[in-house]
């Protein structure tokens, strides 16, 4: 059978479900709508309001205060108390903010530690894991809990997943699921950070934030690897070697 | 401040550069606060400020258009080559070879409301249903409307791609 454009469209929107029985034409057309519409998600992931759009917008809806004589004295008493007591303010401000420094401002764990540090809890089944081996129902679990299903890497005689969880990354929610790769280990992280803000590096150094090489790292005995996939990064760590690790990745690409 | 990225990125699809879309999201959001009242509770809030992003920026092209300002075609604007239907087995592959900026810039060819479609469709994952609402138009032609733009897009980033030597012809 030949699907419509809009039976392609309302599979993709989910609102249709997608027939086992597809000719490879409509697999094929199928497959070019996801991967264009992949990749323009990816482009915009980036697109985040900084603080200084919310800021300059939150400034410009506040209008400006109802002025009567009645009003008169009571704004120079207000002025009176912001001449006086502004530098005082200021001046308990700035101790406050270097207290606050001297007392938390410890540069937060780097990014491969924190990874490593994952990989651990995986590896001990810490905190929140879910020992489950059905991607279908580890999916389930991340999009319940994080509003998205992050691309797990598919079954095969080499590869099986054990389990996975929501974890921590320097304090946001980040996904986890560990895998076992010819008797190796390995932990894959999703995360929004881009490889480069934790701390990995990539061969071509351009430093952009939706680089598409592969950024590797060392910790604590693991090799560390990570690639922006549609808007996230998925990074792989364990004691694999580093190429074990991107070809667990370039499977998730595909 | 409630779907500022999303409205963000629904502005960033119309104008195409990054500070222009900023200016007309101050002023979207403006607009939704002077106009709250028409804002019915228990509707989709998101919609409701990209309709308002949406009339705000034809509202811009008409003033444009009025004041008589030239609007500049940017020169690295792709021209649309025509639909090629061959096969694309590694989509995928060679999608990943674009930077973000190509792709957006790549979306600038498309007309003002396919992109904005496509981009609340496939970006924002917003349903037909709401789409069609912000655009006045009927859920059937969001859907015809998408796939074109769709299509459009993947032809135009196939060819550039040939063009710059990011893939082989296609396999038949």
């Amino acid at each position: 059978m030949r699907l419509t454009d809009e039976q392609i469209e309302s599979i993709l929107a989910r609102t249709e479900p997608e027939l086992a029985d597809l000719d490879r034409n409509d697999h094929q057309r199928l497959a070019e709508a996801r991967a264009v519409r992949d990749r323009l998600k990816s482009a915009f992931a980036s697109t985040i309001a900084g603080a200084s759009l919310a800021e300059r917008i939150s400034a410009s809806l506040k209008t400006p205060p109802a002025r009567s004589p009645r009003d008169a004295g009571r704004r120079r008493r207000a002025i009176w108390l912001t001449r006086h007591l502004v530098p005082v303010a200021a001046a308990a401000a700035a101790v406050f903010v270097v207290a606050v420094v001297l007392e938390f401002g410890a540069e937060p764990a780097p990014g491969p530690a924190e990874l490593v540090r994952i990989h651990n809890d995986n590896l001990t089944a810490a905190g929140q894991f879910v020992a489950e081996a059905d991607a279908d129902r580890i999916a389930e679990h991340f999009r319940e809990h994080l509003g998205f299903a992050p691309r797990i890497c598919p079954h095969d005689e080499h590869t099986a997943l054990k389990g996975g969880c929501v974890a921590r990354f320097r304090g946001r929610k980040a996904a986890t699921y560990l895998l076992a790769a010819d008797d190796r280990e390995i932990s894959v992280v999703v995360t929004d950070e881009p490889p480069d803000a934790m701390g990995l590096t990539c061969k071509c150094g351009c430093g952009m934030a939706e680089c598409r090489c592969f950024h590797t790292g060392q910790c604590s005995g693991c090799n560390i690897v990570s690639v922006r996939i549609a808007g996230h990064s998925y990074t792989a760590v364990g004691a694999a070697p580093p190429e074990q690790l991107k070809d667990i990745l370039a499977r998730l690409r595909t | 401040m409630p779907h500022l990225d999303g409205v963000l990125r629904a502005a960033l699809a119309l104008c195409g550069d990054r500070d222009q879309a900023e200016d007309l999201v101050q002023a979207t959001y403006l607009k939704a606060l002077s106009r709250f009242e028409s804002f019915r509770p228990g509707t989709n809030c998101k919609a409701w400020l990209v309709r308002i992003l949406r009339n705000d920026w034809i509202d811009r092209l008409r003033h444009r258009k009025v004041a008589g300002t030239a609007v500049p075609l940017d020169e690295t604007v792709l021209a649309a080559p025509a639909d090629d239907d061959a096969p694309w087995t590694d989509a995928d592959d060679v999608l990943e070879k674009f930077s973000d900026e190509q792709v957006i810039r790549a979306l600038q060819t498309l007309s003002d409301d396919q992109r904005l479609a496509l981009v609340l469709v496939d970006v924002e994952e917003m349903s037909h249903e709401d789409v069609a609402d912000i655009l006045g138009v009927a859920r059937g032609t969001i859907k015809s409307r998408t796939s074109r733009a769709r299509t459009k897009l993947k032809t135009l980033l196939r060819a550039h791609a040939r063009d710059l030597g990011l893939a082989g012809e296609a396999r038949t």
